[in-house]
């Protein structure tokens, strides 16, 4: 263990000495005090500190993950160029645990920075958020809608292939009857892209219904609802206020005589009644909005049902991706314990990162490493979206989903890590979120990496390059 | 004299070949070369650039792998790590971490062999010592000389007190005094039974101190064998003699010239190394006290070097019992300097009046004093004998 001791303690003061890890620390050092002081924000007080939030450990994340591969690759490849690995394996220290102390030693390091960047902006937002001059109101807002961890609940999906099937058949029939020719796969992905949008669409002075299961019946404190429409097509821009009623489904309940006499009668549910606010209310479209809805919306059974009426003045469309919900919100924890899950995440990405780099260093040059993970990371991102594509206009799509599968099955899409926007919208980071990105991305993905870069630099032959 | 030693690096065939990013060999670094390194010996490994020097160190020390061929140091495989306990390693360039201050850096090296903190420091202390580098302890490696660079790059070589030690060119970039202190140094080691590797170009080093020499050349052995049997040579003689008066010369050189039918030879006084030379400056500037702004001579050796375990005390009673002549002592060689320096004196006053004969049976009384060596030694009693001839 002296030995292992040795080499973190040798990989913490040459990272000190590299002067793009000093320059990334300056940064680092910027976002965490500078972001929080300088933020403007939205206009309104939560706005504010959900950016500030956001800002600030989006800002950590990425100059912390930034360095810890640049690191990772520095550390071990510079040794490597330099000769200096020469000494040290012509000690009695074997290559792997050279490997591992210099990786240990870049997480180490890139962990106590990211600690301590982000105790400076937990306190840094507790700070503002007791010092500035918010309203009782807006302070209530913070307390609940960004300071908290709330489980989050997405409304059930409909068998689209069901829907789809029975659109078929109709328009088989409608086919037979015309005497047209039916090619009955076409017909059917037509079926499905049709169900798929009517799903997206709320048309002007239609409803929409969702549904919700498995929420906590015991649940007295209010919900929150965050949605988010787009006004006549899903794109961030050339969006405006508009207007839409909601409705809600109360749980109805009625008396059942015991059979036993004397008894009480007994409350049974008895399904929803369903009301709608009287006024329509303002949101903005292509962003997120919220909306806390009364207490009592829970049934016995865990179900709570949600309506919503497109009420936009100029009579557009409206426009919804399954990933903006509705979502139902149910406060389950602290801000601090969510945001100790947020921080536990970023050192979960920092720690596969500075791995991969050292992987990558073990066999390649300083500058090729770097290429190569970065390489990776853009493979990850870009395989995400293609495998996530729901809709295959040719055979293009088709093959593009197929090759982001098998990318999938090595690389890792860094940004499933992303959980600043978790902590900023009062989201909880769940724990089998967690526990899958562990398993998943660490395990499974960068474990055999590490592995293959320890295997690599236990065989690679050193002093084939020759020194300048 | 290591015939009965146990071989602690044992090639044979050992080939290396530099391969290009597409796999197609680019040169052939080593070629099928058999050597092994006997315990308790200093070999030499020598040759000239791009001869497969240090590839060949290379793969001892597990850094390059054999293209053919087997290799073990200490009986076993160059990337076991175990072995690397014993084995202590002075490249040809500073490869230390620039960063890290003398004193880190044995430090740095004492922990990768597990050593404890107290030993560590007291390794430290004395290693910075016997290199002369303790007033430097916390000046930053990077900023050190060559030389200063080559005494760390020593002393993290000693750290473990290893049994085989590979020195790459150990005396470069080191003033006279700092290459007699490691040639001390090496023979001290020799003394207590460690095994020494050096690679160097400067030869009259390695023929100082080394026992055996291998020489490469284009990845294979040129020579190979003990300095007395590489250098010696037996188609000459040499007399060394106090100053003649000039009619004695005369009278000897009629006589060589009589009975030597013709050949070429040559008379003249003897030269001291300039090494030797400069030694004796220094020393006698040491002695006025002349002060140095530069490294200072190294102390002692480090005590820890110099401790008796029971193996070394026994390679050392080994070898004094096999060589008491040829390894006295220092009180010994003290006293026999003296010996010698009163015999030379008396010699010289009564040169004038003896005869050659005399001098002839004085010479062969040092002679019995050398090292024996087998057939060299008995070419040379041959030569003796001739000399005795023709003198009459």
């Amino acid at each position: 263990m002296k030995a292992f001791w040795a080499i973190i303690k040798i990989t913490f003061k040459s990272a000190l000495r590299s002067h793009i890890f000093q320059l990334l620390l300056f940064v680092l050092a910027l976002c965490v005090v500078f972001i929080p002081m300088t933020i403007s924000g939205d206009g309104t007080a939560h706005g504010f500190i959900q950016i500030s939030l956001k800002y600030s450990m989006s800002a950590v994340a990425f100059v912390l993950s930034l360095s810890s591969i640049w690191l990772g690759c520095q550390i071990l490849s510079r040794d490597v160029e330099n000769y200096e690995l020469h000494m040290v394996v012509s000690k009695p220290t074997s290559r792997v645990s050279v490997w591992l102390a210099k990786w240990v030693g870049v997480c180490i390091i890139h962990l106590i920075l990211l600690f301590v960047a982000a105790a400076v902006v937990y306190f840094a937002v507790i700070w503002q958020y007791k010092h500035r001059d918010f309203s009782k109101v807006e302070q209530e807002r913070i307390d609940n809608e960004v300071m908290v961890g709330r489980r989050v609940f997405m409304p059930t999906l409909p068998d689209i292939d069901k829907l789809a099937e029975e659109l078929l058949t109709k328009e088989k029939a409608r086919a037979d009857e015309l005497g047209l020719d039916f090619d009955a796969k076409k017909a059917f992905r037509a079926c499905k892209i049709k169900v798929s949008a009517s799903f997206a669409e709320i048309l002007p002075g239609k409803p929409r219904f969702w549904k919700y299961k498995n929420l906590p019946s015991d649940e007295k404190r209010p919900l929150y609802i965050s949605y988010r429409f787009y006004v006549n097509k899903v794109d961030s821009s050339k969006q405006r206020l508009s207007h839409g009623i909601w409705g809600y489904g109360k749980p109805k309940f009625i008396e059942e005589k015991s059979e036993i006499e004397g008894k009480p009668p007994k409350r049974v549910f008895a399904g929803f009644d369903y009301f709608k606010e009287n006024i329509p209310k303002q949101f903005m479209a292509g962003v997120f909005n919220e909306l806390s809805l009364e207490k009592g919306l829970i049934s016995p059974t865990g179900e709570v049902q949600i309506i919503f009426i497109n009420t936009d003045r100029k009579g557009a469309p409206f426009f919804t991706q399954t990933a903006d919900g509705p979502k139902l919100l149910v406060k389950v924890s602290t801000f601090g314990e969510n945001y100790s899950r947020a921080v536990a995440v970023l050192s979960l990405q920092l720690i596969i990162l500075a791995g991969l780099g050292c992987a990558a260093a073990a066999v390649l040059s300083m500058p090729t490493a770097v290429f190569v993970v970065m390489s990776y990371l853009l493979f990850g991102s870009i395989a995400s979206y293609m495998v996530d594509t729901t809709y295959f206009g040719g055979a293009g799509d088709v093959i593009a989903y197929w090759v982001g599968k098998i990318l999938l099955l090595a690389v890792i899409p860094m940004q499933k890590f992303e959980v600043t926007n978790y902590v900023a919208n009062g989201e909880l980071i769940e724990l089998t979120l967690m526990g899958k990105l562990l398993l998943q991305y660490f395990v499974l993905r960068a474990v055999p990496f590490f592995l293959l870069g320890m295997w690599l630099y236990k065989r690679r032959e050193l002093g084939l390059v020759i020194r300048k | 004299m290591a015939d009965n030693k146990v071989p602690i690096v044992k090639s044979v065939g050992l080939t290396k070949i530099f391969r290009d990013f597409w796999n197609r060999p680019k040169a052939r670094a080593v070629n099928d070369i058999d050597f092994d390194i006997n315990e308790g010996e200093v070999l030499g490994l020598l040759g000239p650039n791009g001869s497969g020097k240090s590839t060949t160190v290379k793969m001892i020390l597990g850094l390059l792998y054999p293209t053919a061929g087997s290799l073990t140091v200490f009986g076993r495989s160059p990337q076991t790590v175990e072995i690397k306990k014993n084995i202590g390693y002075l490249p040809e360039e500073s490869y230390l971490y620039k960063h890290l201050t003398a004193a880190e850096t044995l430090d740095f090296f004492g922990s990768l062999f597990n050593l404890s903190k107290e030993e560590r420091q007291q390794r430290t202390e004395q290693l910075l010592d016997m290199v002369g580098l303790s007033h430097v302890r916390r000046r930053p490696v990077g900023e050190f000389s060559k030389g200063m660079a080559r005494r760390i790059g020593l002393a993290q070589a000693m750290i473990n007190d290893p049994d085989l030690l590979i020195l790459d060119e150990p005396t470069s970039g080191l003033d006279p005094i700092g290459c007699k202190e490691v040639k001390d140094l090496i023979m001290l080691l020799k003394k207590r039974g460690k095994t020494v590797l050096i690679t160097s170009h400067l030869l009259s080093d390695v023929e100082d101190i080394c026992d055996r020499a291998i020489i490469l050349y284009g990845g294979k052995i040129r020579a190979e064998g003990s300095l007395n049997n590489l250098l010696l040579d037996t188609e000459a003689s040499r007399i060394t003699m106090p100053l003649l008066k000039p009619e004695v010369t005369e009278k000897v050189i009629t006589i060589l010239r009589d009975n030597l039918a013709g050949e070429d030879f040559t008379i003249d006084h003897p030269r001291r190394t300039l090494e030797d030379f400069f030694l004796g400056v220094i020393d006698q500037a040491k002695a006025d006290s002349v002060e140095t702004s530069g490294v200072t001579s190294g102390g002692q050796i480090a005590t820890f070097l110099n401790e008796e375990d029971e193996k070394s005390s026994a390679v050392l009673e080994e070898l004094l019992d096999n060589k008491e002549s040829a390894k006295p002592s220092e009180s010994e060689l003290k006293a026999k300097k003296e010996k010698d320096a009163k015999e030379a004196g008396k010699l010289k006053a009564e040169a004038e009046n003896t005869k050659l004969e005399e001098l002839t049976a004085e010479k062969t009384v040092e002679s019995k004093e050398e090292e024996p060596v087998d057939e060299a030694e008995s070419n040379v009693s041959e030569a003796d004998e001739k000399l005795k001839d023709i003198l009459g």
